[in-house]
Order: C-alpha cells, then structure tokens, then sequence
C-alpha cells in the first residue's frame, strides 16, 4: 500500500476544497502551532517572571520581619532573666538575683520595646505589608505598648511595690512577652514559609512547565509534520499516477485509467487525463486502420503499376535498340525521354512499394554477416561512372574493425547507395564525395561527406520524412524524395540511428550507424507498437 | 459550505492545540486547599505530641526521650544570660536538673487547652504548661511554662529554640 | 515512507498522551504517606476533644461542652446513663461538680497518657482529669473518661463516654 492508499490521506484528498485552501490550512495550522507554542512560551516566562518578582517582595519582608522576630525574641529573653516563678528555680536553684540587676533588666526591655512600636509601621518597615501581616503586625504593636506599659509599672514600683503585685506584674509582663515573641515569630515564619513555598512551587513549576512546554512543542512539531505529510501526499500521490498514465499513454498504452479520488484540481486533472487517453485511444484506432489500408494500396497499387510500366520500358527499349526497324533522330530522343520517365517512375515506384512494405509491417530483415567494406565499395564503384561524368572524386576509408558487420546486405546496401547517389547528384564539378566507415562507441559509423551546396538548420528533420526534397532537389528535378525516407526507415530496423551534419555553403555529411553485432533477425515493427508521433508523420507524408 | 469546513478544521486545530497548551499549564495546580489543611492537621498534630513527649520524659525520667525532641543544634535558654547550645550541652544540663532526680518522682500534667501551637511552612511555635505534681501529696511542686520554636527537619518536628516560663495558676 | 507516517501517528498520538496525562497530573490510588497524613489529621481532631472537654469544665462553659456530644450520645456516670444531649446538658448542669460556680477548678491532665485509637469513621479517646484547685496548689478529684468517639457530618464526636477511674502516678 503507498501514501497514496493510506486512508487518512485519501480522506485529505476527498476533502471537497481546493488545493490552494488545503496548503493555506496547512500553512495556517503550522503556523497556529507556533503561534500555540509561542504563547505558551510567554506564559512559561511571564509567570516564571511573576514568581520572581513575588519572591524579591517576600523576601525583603522576610528579613524586615526577621528583624521584628530577632528583636521580640530579646525582649523575651531579658523577661526570661527577671522571670519570678519557678521556672528558674525548677531548672537552676542556685540562681539568685539582685533587686539592682532586676531593675536594670526591665530597663533594657524598656528600651529594646521602645524599638518595636515603630519597627510595625509601613515608615519603620519599608514597605507597605500586605494586610494579612497588617493585622499581626498591629497585634505585635499593640501587645508591645501593653508590655511597655506592664514594664514601666514594674520599674515605677520596683522602689515601693509589695512582692504579691510585684510578682503578678512579672507574671502579666511574662505573658505579654511570651504573646510577642510568639506573634513576631509566627509573622516571620509565614513569611519564610510563602518564601520556601514560592521557591519550591519556582522549582517543581519550571520543571513541570519545562516538561509542558517540551511536551507541546514536540506534539506541534509532530503535528506539523504530520499535517504536511499527509497533505503533501494527498498532492504528489494524484500527480505521480497521473505522471505514470501519461508515460503510458505516451508509449502508446490506451488501456488503463488513471484513478485520482480527489475533489479538488487534481481529481479534475486525472478526469482529463482519463478523457484525452480516451479521445487518443479513438484516433489512434482510426490512424493505425487508415495506415494499413494506405499501405496495402500503395503495395497492391505499385505491383499494378509496375506490370505495365515494365512493359512500356521493355517495349522502349527494343524500339531504341532499332529491332524493329530504324527511327530517326527526334524518335531516339523521345524514346530516351520514355525511357528516362519510366526509369523514374519505376524508381519512385520501388521506393513507394518498399516504403509502404516498411510501415505494413512486410518487410523482414535478412541478417547475416557480411563485409561493410565490399558493400561500400561496390557502393563506390555504382557512382563513380556518373561522380567522374560530373567532375566529382568518390574515395573510400574504412577501419579494418568495421569490416564484417551483421545486417541485411541488401537493405545496407540500398541505404549506402542512397546516400552517395545523393552525394555526386548535389555536388558540383570539382568536388568530392568521402565515404568512411569506423567504429565509435561500440556501434559502427558509416558517413558520407560531400562539398555540395550543404543544407539549412530546418531541413535536417525534415529531409528524412516521405516526399520532402530541398529546393535544389526540386530544382534539379531528380530523386523522387522517398530514398532519405526510406533509408531511415531501413537503417532504424537495422536498431541504428541516421542523420546529418551541414551548414549551408559548408557540404554536408550523412551518418547512419548500424549496432556492432545486429540482432538475430529485425522485422519491422508492427504500427501498434510505435509511437503515435511515427503513425502521425507517416499520416502527414502520406 | 466549503469555507466553512475549511474554517471550521482549521479552528479545531488551533483550539485543540491551545487547549492542550493551556490544560497543560494549568494541570501543574499542585495540592487543593483540602489536602493542605489535612497536611496542616496532621503537622499541627506532631507537633502537640512535643508536649506529650516532653511531660511522659519528665514523668519517666527519661533524658533519651527528652532528647529526642531536641534539634541538633537547638538553643535552650536556662537562665538569665545563660543559653545552652547543642544537644550534648542541654542533655548535661537536663541530667543534673531537678525534674530527672530519682527523688523527684512527679506527674508531669498540662491545662491541655492551654497549648498554643502556631505553624508555618516547616517553622512553627510551641507554648505549654507544665504543672509537676507530687503523686504523694497531690500538691503542685513546679508550675512553669515551656516557649518554644520548632521546625521539621528531615520529616520530624524538633525544638529549635527554648525559653521558659512562670504561668500563675489561673484557669 | 509509510512506516515513517504510521510513526509519525504513533508519536503525535503518544506525546498527546503524555501531555493530557501530565497535565491531568495522573490519578492513582491513595499513597501510604497520604494515609498517614490523613490519620494524624484525624487523631489531632479526636485530640481536641480532650482540650475542648478541659476547656469546659475549667471554664465553666456548657455549651462548649454540648457540643463535644453527638445528638445520640450516651454518657454513662456511678448509677445512671443519660442519654441524648438534652440528658447529658442536664447532668452537667445539675449533677456534676465540674460546673458547680463554688468549685473553681483547673482541670488539666497528663496529657502523655491520652489513648486515641481510630479505624475509618470511628475511634476511641481515654484521658485522665485531674482538678486542681489554684487557690491550694494541690489536685482536687482525679478521674478518667472513656469515650468512643465517631466523625459525624466531617466532625469528629463524641457517641458514648464513661467515667473512669485513675490514680495519680507518673
């Protein structure tokens, strides 16, 4: 099953929306996951930067409130010293005090209580408290100035005060103190719990977030990919069967359909692909039918034609050779003229009867080993009567490789008399014709080079279809424009190739190549195995 | 019909995609308001366990478990400018004291409803009465208070910072 | 090719996962630690209890008392049962001592002998009451109570409580 088959994206492919809104969705949607991706990014670090910002304010209360606690806690300390119970008694028997010492004590409680009233105000603090810490910090004000006040007592009545009120003061003083301690120290320990709590939720939540922001990152770039798989194969699955239908259609192939589920462009380029191979397959049926019948009229028509024609050429040439009595000399010269029309009616008619052979499919290759050499030489030998009657040398070189080739001998030779025929006929007097044979990239190279008059860049196709002469062969009124046509044809069932090089005023040179060892034996191809530009061609010389 | 469609994938995709994002961030919440003061019961809960640990070592005599209440590095206030530092100087100072003599075999009892306990974090604070009965008379022989800071550490809640206390014995 | 795109699938459908499961934060069965903290929230309420009962009788405050009792429960004291809390409301108020205005008692106790025990909705509180008098110094009556004690509506209760006696010693 290819991507092509895949559900999902023969789902995407149904989708009933055109291409251009299918990648618009997709860019769009990519770019929404980075959009997504990025938001979520922004969130991360503004709330990382909110934490951070939260963290700096509790910990400048922190140590404003550690301060607070510190000093509570030597107030505590210095009530502890003067404490009356038995608390002292309980832990240290030993211990006595002095009245002198006591009294000192309550007035560095005094002084250091004198610290805390002002420290719980937003002045003495710094900062402006957040109100649940207001409302403690008001009760730690308010429970200093009560102790203050139970301490200023204490020092007042330490001269005169009986021990029962001395000692409930103490006592009062003592709970104060333990409240203010108590207060201060639950005020700093909320504190620097928010503060261990925000750096714990600062770390577990970068963590978690990190892992998030991974998670959905990962998830995005999955999803994107995903989303242009998916979409992309629902593009390139149509076009590649498409593409392969074309390649078939090309090699001449009309049986098969091109099956694209889309509903969007695509599907309606396979719709019109399936109908142009369709509309092609109706054509090709009526061109291959119209061919054939071309073919066996021109066969059939050239052996009718060619019964007769020998006839008026045999009977021309008895009344030429005076069998039957003498003629005079206007009658020699028409029966020339007769015997040169027939000759070249006769030529034309071959050339029609073979060609036509050739597209019939009638033509079989009779491949043997044989020598190219003595095939170009009697070649040579055919055109050097008329080469030396113009004033035009013929010479010959060949490689000693290139002397036995597989092929029809016949067809060969046809092919190599065509070209030097045509070689002397468009040469001038004093010019020459080079015939040379050799092996070239494992096929054999045959050329014939003239010093003619060369030929234009947009006759080096079209000499080689049926029928179409330069204007110099027009003028010359020779040939009868099938032999290029059909040396084509022959050298191309040989498995060779032909062609010419030429610039105008420059000569020309023909190649045809012949494969090193020819297959076995060549038939000519049956028309349903061209291609259809061949059957065209063939149509249009016809 | 077919823009519709195309809109309404689209915004499927986006929302789907944010809403993930945004679930996701939002999923990270941590503990509820009820599991937090479950936690903070079950820590206010240990920490009143200081004072029963503390009163069944007094009444026991039993220094190792009065040890056991104490931080490393706690600070114990025992008299006017006079702190112990570290368990080895309380533990000392508690084998010689009064309430861990063989002849002072007293009930170590407490007003319960008396107990304040704040809590913050892993920091809070500890307030309770000792009243240190003589079993054979019945009489109160030491009324004093215990002020207290502790702390969880490693998972168990000690005294950090001790300074007593003389209550009057009111209600 | 395809089975990059199947992997691709399994991968988006995988990470999704992860990430809906991960933000959900996951569900499993209560933890071990979560069972204990759990159950040392429950001793410290049935705990509370005790301070409230002491609270009360110290403070001479009934309805603080009342509402220690579920509607139902029973209180057991030398001869009689009262049951319900308008029974009980009754003893306290006419029969006990502990909220005679004369007696001006401390009522305290050694809290290191409180017995909690709990098993899911219902548990058992024991604790000692020793009364002592401020103005001599020394402990007056001392006696127990035994009581179950049951959560009722989230509130930890008490559904049944005995006198006990106890004898002071360390």
């Amino acid at each position: 099953m290819s991507q092509g088959d895949n559900p999902v994206v023969r789902a995407v492919g149904r989708l009933p929306a055109r291409v251009h809104s299918k990648l618009l969705v997709a860019f769009v949607g990519t770019a929404a996951l980075v959009v997504a991706v990025g938001l979520l990014g922004l969130r991360v670090l503004g709330q990382s930067n909110e934490r951070t910002a939260s963290l700096a304010a509790l910990q400048e209360r922190a140590f404003a409130y550690g301060k607070l606690q510190s000093d509570a806690y030597h107030v505590r300390l210095l009530l502890a010293a003067n404490v009356s119970g038995d608390y002292y008694a309980l832990l240290n028997p030993g211990l006595r005090r002095s009245r002198a010492a006591a009294t000192a004590v309550d007035q560095a409680a005094v002084n250091a209580l004198a610290q805390i009233g002002p420290a719980t105000g937003s002045d003495g603090l710094g900062f402006v408290p957040p109100a649940e810490d207001a409302v403690v910090l008001r009760r730690i004000r308010s429970t200093s100035e009560q102790l203050l006040t139970v301490i200023d007592r204490l020092v007042d009545s330490s001269h005169a005060a009986s021990p029962g009120r001395e000692s409930s003061l103490r006592h009062r003083a003592q709970q104060l103190g333990i409240d203010l301690n108590q207060l201060a120290t639950e005020l700093a320990n909320a504190t620097t719990a928010k503060t261990d709590t925000v750096i714990a939720e600062n770390a577990s939540s970068y963590v978690s977030q990190r892992n998030v922001f991974i998670g959905v990152a990962v998830a995005a770039i999955v999803l994107a990919l995903l989303l242009g798989l998916v979409l992309s194969w629902s593009v390139i699955g149509p076009i590649k069967r498409i593409d392969a239908r074309l390649d078939a259609i090309a090699a001449g192939d009309f049986s098969g359909h091109v099956e694209v589920p889309n509903r969007d462009e695509l599907g309606a380029l396979g719709a019109k692909v399936n109908r142009m191979n369709d509309e092609l397959q109706r054509v090709y049926s009526q061109l291959e039918a119209a061919s054939l019948h071309k073919s066996e009229f021109l066969a059939s028509m050239s052996h009718e034609l060619r019964t007769p024609l020998n006839a008026i050429l045999g009977f021309s040439q008895v009344l030429r050779e005076q069998m039957f009595g003498e003629i005079n000399a206007k009658q020699a010269e028409y029966l020339e003229d007769i015997l040169a029309s027939g000759n070249h009616l006769l030529s034309l008619i071959n050339d029609v009867l073979d060609l036509s052979k050739v597209e019939a499919g009638q033509v079989e290759l009779e491949v043997a080993p044989f020598s190219l050499r003595d095939a170009l030489e009697r070649g040579v030998v055919t055109v050097r009567e008329r080469a030396a009657q113009d004033g035009v040398r013929v010479t010959l070189a060949t490689d000693g490789p290139v002397d036995q080739v597989e092929g029809d001998e016949r067809r060969i030779r046809q092919v190599i008399f065509n070209l030097l025929s045509n070689a002397v006929k468009f040469t001038p007097a004093g010019g020459e014709v080079d015939v040379s044979a050799a092996q070239v990239n494992g096929e054999v190279r045959v050329a014939v080079t003239d010093t003619g008059p060369g030929l234009a860049p947009e006759d080096h196709e079209r000499i080689f279809e049926e029928f179409q002469q330069t204007e110099l062969g027009v003028e010359q009124r020779e040939g009868t424009g099938l032999g290029l046509a059909l040396s084509k044809r022959l050298v191309e069932l040989h498995g060779g190739r032909i062609w010419v090089d030429s610039e105008l005023g420059k000569g020309s040179t023909f190649v045809f190549t012949l494969p090193a060892t020819s297959a076995a034996t060549h038939r000519a191809s049956i028309p349903s195995e061209r291609p259809v530009g061949t059957v065209g061609r063939r149509t249009r010389s016809s | 019909m077919r823009r519709l469609l195309i809109g309404g994938g689209l915004g499927a995709l986006v929302v789907s995609v944010l809403a993930v994002s945004l679930a996701a961030c939002g999923g990270s919440g941590g503990d509820s308001a009820s599991e937090r003061e479950l936690q903070r019961q079950a820590d206010l809960y240990a920490i009143d366990q200081i004072e029963k640990t503390w009163h069944r070592a007094t009444s026991e005599q039993d220094v190792d478990l009065m040890m056991s209440l104490w931080a490393p590095n706690a600070t114990f206030n025992v008299g006017p400018g006079e702190t112990l530092t570290g368990k080895e100087e309380i533990r000392r100072f508690w084998v010689d004291a009064p309430v861990f003599q063989a002849e002072n075999r007293w009930v170590s009892e407490t007003p319960a409803y008396k107990i304040r306990i704040t809590l913050n974090g892993d920091r809070g604070t500890l307030y309770f009465e000792c009243h240190y009965v003589d079993p054979k008379t019945g009489k109160v022989i030491r009324v004093v208070g215990a002020d207290q800071q502790v702390a969880r550490i490693d998972g168990r809640w000690l005294i950090t910072n001790y300074i007593g206390a003389s209550p009057s014995l009111t209600p | 090719m395809r089975t990059l795109l199947m992997l691709a699938i399994g991968a988006a459908v995988g990470v999704l996962a992860v990430v809906v499961l991960a933000a959900s934060g996951g569900s499993s069965a209560r933890s071990t630690s979560e069972e204990a903290t759990q159950r040392a929230a429950d001793l410290w309420a049935i705990d509370q209890l005790e301070k409230d009962f002491h609270k009360a009788t110290t403070r001479k405050n009934i309805d603080l008392m009342m509402s220690l009792y579920a509607p139902n429960a029973t209180f057991t004291f030398p001869g009689s049962t009262a049951v319900g809390k308008k029974q009980i409301r009754q003893f306290f108020l006419t029969k006990s001592k502990l909220f005679l205005p004369s007696n001006r008692w401390i009522s305290e106790t050694p809290a290191y002998k409180i017995r909690i025990t709990v098993r899911g909705d219902r548990g058992t509180l024991f604790f000692e009451c020793h009364l002592l008098d401020p103005r001599t110094g020394k402990l007056g009556p001392v006696t127990a109570a035994d009581a179950d004690v049951a959560r009722i509506n989230g509130r930890w209760q008490i559904t049944n409580m005995a006198g006990a006696s106890a004898t002071l010693s360390p």
